[in-house]
């Protein structure tokens, strides 16, 4: 092999220690490596070779990057920077336009039963397929079957609202913005905390709390609106709590969706619109506490899961 | 004999290359039958088509991408699953359980060829907290960071997919199974090699492990990059670690494509008396040599346009040469790796006004005309870990200069000069040496092309592997019954050339250094249990 000249020799410290400088040249490979292979991975990256760790008294490019594995205390890396959470105002507009898209739906689904009375069913089944094309656009999921799904899940919601008149069916249209919005701030403070929580114990009891607020507070609101904006006369005094249970199946079918559980989220409004339908109007309540009552618990566990933001872990695809 | 390729990804197999390494090798060696079993990438199946040539079927298990769909392990079995996976956690977080890796695994292989629930249970609640509560236990080793629970999902969705070749529909003795095959042989490691260990544990089935640029540090130098935290970093690279030491420990046969990587090996516990370098071999070998020289002397580079390759040294040797040599021109051929390292580049060439003679090409439509275009060619990279590139320069016949880095001293050797990395005198003293002394230039040159066609031929791989299957079959024990009396020679070679279930199709060339172990092989006597044929059998057959 036909040499044209040394390698450069290691500069000559003051201490005799050649490896003093080698350290500090590499000290960032050094403090992240996980075991000696991991530097001498790296040093061999940096054009060392068995000749090179000669001058610093090694066999090997291996036992050069032992001792430097045990000169150099492993050093933890900094946090990441937190990714900056979206204001909340810019959420509550996108929460108003959600609102704004399912009022037109609710007033279609409104004018359905008008519809089928005055110019027959002919009529009522192209609206009703129209509103519930036009709820899947709004819907707070992704894939196409996710859409669909919530689109008749709401269809159904609204409808049974929409038996009691306008009003319900709006209270509804603003509680579907509402969902959006509680969902959007519970997945965001689910991430925040995923960052940080320590143990998958710390992260539940973070995550505690939030479900049942949010779920309250939703409730509360719905409950207000449908005393403002008051049903047909004729229907019973229980009525206007059947608005506020339905807006809490739709914030719980947001979280679920927005949590990756589609099969779940779109089984409790589906269900709910389907018993509306059918019992007589007496037991609509009891109806939407149990299909609340049922819906609840696994909302409540799937947003405390950190298995439910995995997705977002692996850099999924964007979300809306 | 029946043999079966594993393999990961495409690199490979690439189809335009009419099947890559793996159809030249099963092309070369026609007497045996090769069945491909490849871990795919996910992205849909690789292999639309018929197997390439040589191949008798193609077996392909997506391993990354979505978790398949699949149902968890029933309520009874759970304790089973979870148990053995505890103790694989344990073996990677805990410097003192390392011995229980080989066990856990295996075991997670029998749960998972019973129920086929592996991948539903490492991705469920249960199969977390194990993980989370071993790794956040004293005495685990957590030196830079304690795992958060982000990086418990991370890493047991990780490893999640690095275990779903234990659940693998291959591990049968049907027709399709590992368990029939004589021999495993394994291109490239981690993962690709787990349904080795597994059809060896189950079956008693050897293999044969070949690695074309070491997998366990490609997995440093990737995860060094990769967005995970210290704790997940740290966590994988010993899974890969452990994973790699027991592949060594449990193959027959190593054959790693250059003395480089053999040290590598057995500083990760291969036994040296197991290891036989083999080179890998490039269709480029029985190309022509590269035409006439240029008319003004050029030298050409040919790498990616990123700091490892160093195109920075070539840029200052250069402006040295061409104070000496005003004529001279230099060809840099790749492309941008890292962004915004093209226009760096020029700016150096710029500063150093050598502009106007520096040419950067970009990709060749083939490396040969890369080669072509030059008197002579020059690699600086600060880690040469591949042969093909230097190898396929060689072959042109041009002079080729390199850094004295990785494997550049063995396969450049006395055929072409060598200058230490990062010294651009040197360089440019080897390059006025080259471009102003025609004969030397020749000599090297022709001596390259020699020594790059007698080590990367298709010809003297072929015949190491064909002598290392035979070794192999005649070294095993005959059946997996037998497997308990581990006697040598129950399954001579004869049983295989007489009375294998494919024929012999194509004349077998004799092949230089090959021949004695068949013949070896015949003089031993056969067990009275193994072999199917006569003892002389062998002989006629050839």
């Amino acid at each position: 092999m036909a040499r044209t000249a040394r390698p450069p020799a290691p500069p000559d410290t003051p201490s005799g220690d050649p490896v003093r400088a080698l350290m500090a040249d590499h000290r960032r490979l050094c403090e992240q490596a996980v075991d000696p292979l991991d530097i001498a991975a790296g040093l061999e990256d940096a054009g060392f070779s068995d000749a090179t760790a000669a001058h610093y008294r090694h066999a090997d490019v291996f036992a050069l990057a032992e001792e430097l594995y045990a000169r150099v205390d492993r050093r933890p890396t900094a946090p990441a920077p937190a990714a900056p959470a979206v204001p909340w105002p810019a959420e509550a507009c996108r929460a108003l336009a959600t609102a704004a898209l399912h009022l037109p739906a609710a007033g279609l689904l409104a004018a359905v039963p008008w519809l089928a009375e005055v110019v027959g069913p002919v009529a009522a089944v192209p609206v009703a397929l129209l509103a519930v094309g036009w709820l899947s656009l709004a819907a707070p999921a992704r894939g196409p079957s996710a859409r669909a799904g919530y689109g008749f899940g709401a269809g159904l919601l609204m409808a049974a609202a929409a038996t009691g008149g306008p009003g319900p069916a709006a209270v509804l249209a603003l509680a579907a913005g509402a969902a959006d919005f509680a969902s959007r701030r519970l997945r965001a403070a689910g991430r925040r905390h995923l960052a940080s929580a320590k143990t998958e114990a710390e992260f539940r009891s973070r995550m505690r709390a939030l479900l049942p607020c949010a779920a309250a507070a939703q409730l509360a609101a719905a409950g207000a609106a449908s005393v403002l904006l008051p049903a047909d006369a004729g229907t019973g005094a229980a009525a206007g709590a059947v608005p506020a249970l339905l807006a809490v199946l739709l914030l719980l079918a947001a979280v679920l969706l927005r949590c990756g559980r589609t099969a779940a989220a779109l089984a409790g409004p589906a269900a709910a619109g389907a018993a509306l339908a059918l019992l007589p109007a007496g037991a609509a309540p009891w109806a939407c506490a149990a299909a609340v009552a049922a819906v609840a618990p696994h909302t409540w566990l799937a947003l405390g899961s950190p298995r439910s933001y995995r997705a977002w872990l692996a850099g999924g695809p964007p979300e809306d | 004999m029946r043999i079966a390729l594993l393999t990961e990804g495409t690199h490979a197999v690439a189809q335009r290359a009419g099947g890559g390494w793996c159809g030249r090798l099963a092309g070369a060696l026609a007497e045996h039958e090769f069945q491909l079993y490849l871990l795919g990438t996910g992205g849909g199946p690789e292999y639309a088509g018929p197997p390439p040539r040589g191949l008798a079927a193609v077996h392909e298990l997506p391993i990354w991408g979505r978790r398949p769909a699949g149902r968890r392990p029933a309520a009874h079995r759970r304790r089973s699953y979870a148990a053995a996976y505890e103790e694989l956690v344990r073996s990677l977080v805990r410097p003192a359980d390392r011995a229980g890796f080989g066990p856990a695994l295996y075991r997670l292989a029998e749960l998972a060829a019973e129920d086929g629930a592996l991948p539903a249970f490492l991705a469920s609640g249960r199969a977390h907290r194990t993980l989370e509560r071993v790794w956040r236990a004293p005495g685990a080793e957590t030196a830079a960071g304690q795992p958060l629970v982000r990086d418990v999902l991370v890493a047991g969705d990780l490893l999640e997919q690095l275990l779903r070749p234990l659940s693998a529909p291959w591990y049968g003795t049907g027709p399709t199974g590992l368990g029939s095959a004589d021999l495993c042989h394994v291109a490239g490691g981690g993962p690709a090699a787990l349904p080795a260990l597994v059809a060896k544990h189950l079956h008693g089935v050897p293999f044969v492990l070949t690695e074309h640029g070491l997998h366990l540090r490609e997995q440093y130098r990737g995860y060094r990059t990769a967005p995970y935290r210290w704790p997940v970093r740290a966590l994988l690279l010993a899974f890969f670690r452990q994973l790699t030491a027991e592949t060594y420990r449990q193959a027959a046969v190593l054959t790693p494509g250059s003395a480089y990587d053999r040290r590598w090996q057995e500083r990760c516990g291969a036994d040296p008396a197991r290891i036989r370098v083999v080179h890998e071999s490039t269709p480029a070998a029985s190309r022509e040599p590269a035409g006439p020289e240029p008319e003004r002397p050029t030298l050409v580079w040919a790498g990616a346009l990123e700091p490892g390759r160093d195109p920075e040294l070539m840029l200052h040797a250069f402006a040295r040469v061409r104070t000496e040599l005003p004529t001279a021109r230099l060809r840099m051929y790749g492309e941008e790796a890292a962004p915004g390292y093209l226009a760096h580049c020029r700016a150096i060439a710029r500063k150093l006004g050598i502009e106007p003679a520096v040419d950067f090409a970009g990709r060749p439509p083939a490396t040969a005309d890369a080669w072509a275009a030059g008197t002579a060619v020059v690699f600086t990279a600060l880690a040469q870990r591949s042969p093909r590139l230097l190898a396929d320069a060689m072959l042109s016949g041009r002079a080729v200069i390199a850094t004295e880095v990785g494997v550049a001293p063995e396969v450049l050797g006395p055929a072409g000069l060598l200058v230490p990395p990062r010294s651009p005198r040197a360089l440019a003293d080897a390059c006025l040496a080259l471009l102003t002394d025609e004969e030397r230039r020749a000599r090297l040159g022709l001596a390259g092309r020699l020594r790059a066609q007698e080590r990367f031929a298709l010809e003297p791989e072929a015949a190491a592997f064909r002598e290392v299957y035979l070794e192999l079959v005649s070294r095993w024990p005959a059946f997996p019954a037998a497997a308990a009396r581990m006697q040598p020679f129950a399954r001579p070679a004869e049983y295989w050339v007489a009375g294998a279930p494919v024929t012999v199709e194509a004349p077998r060339t004799p092949a230089p250094g090959g021949a004695p172990a068949p013949e070896a092989a015949a003089e031993a006597d056969p067990s009275p249990d193994g072999g199917r044929a006569a003892p002389g059998a062998l002989a006629e057959a050839l």
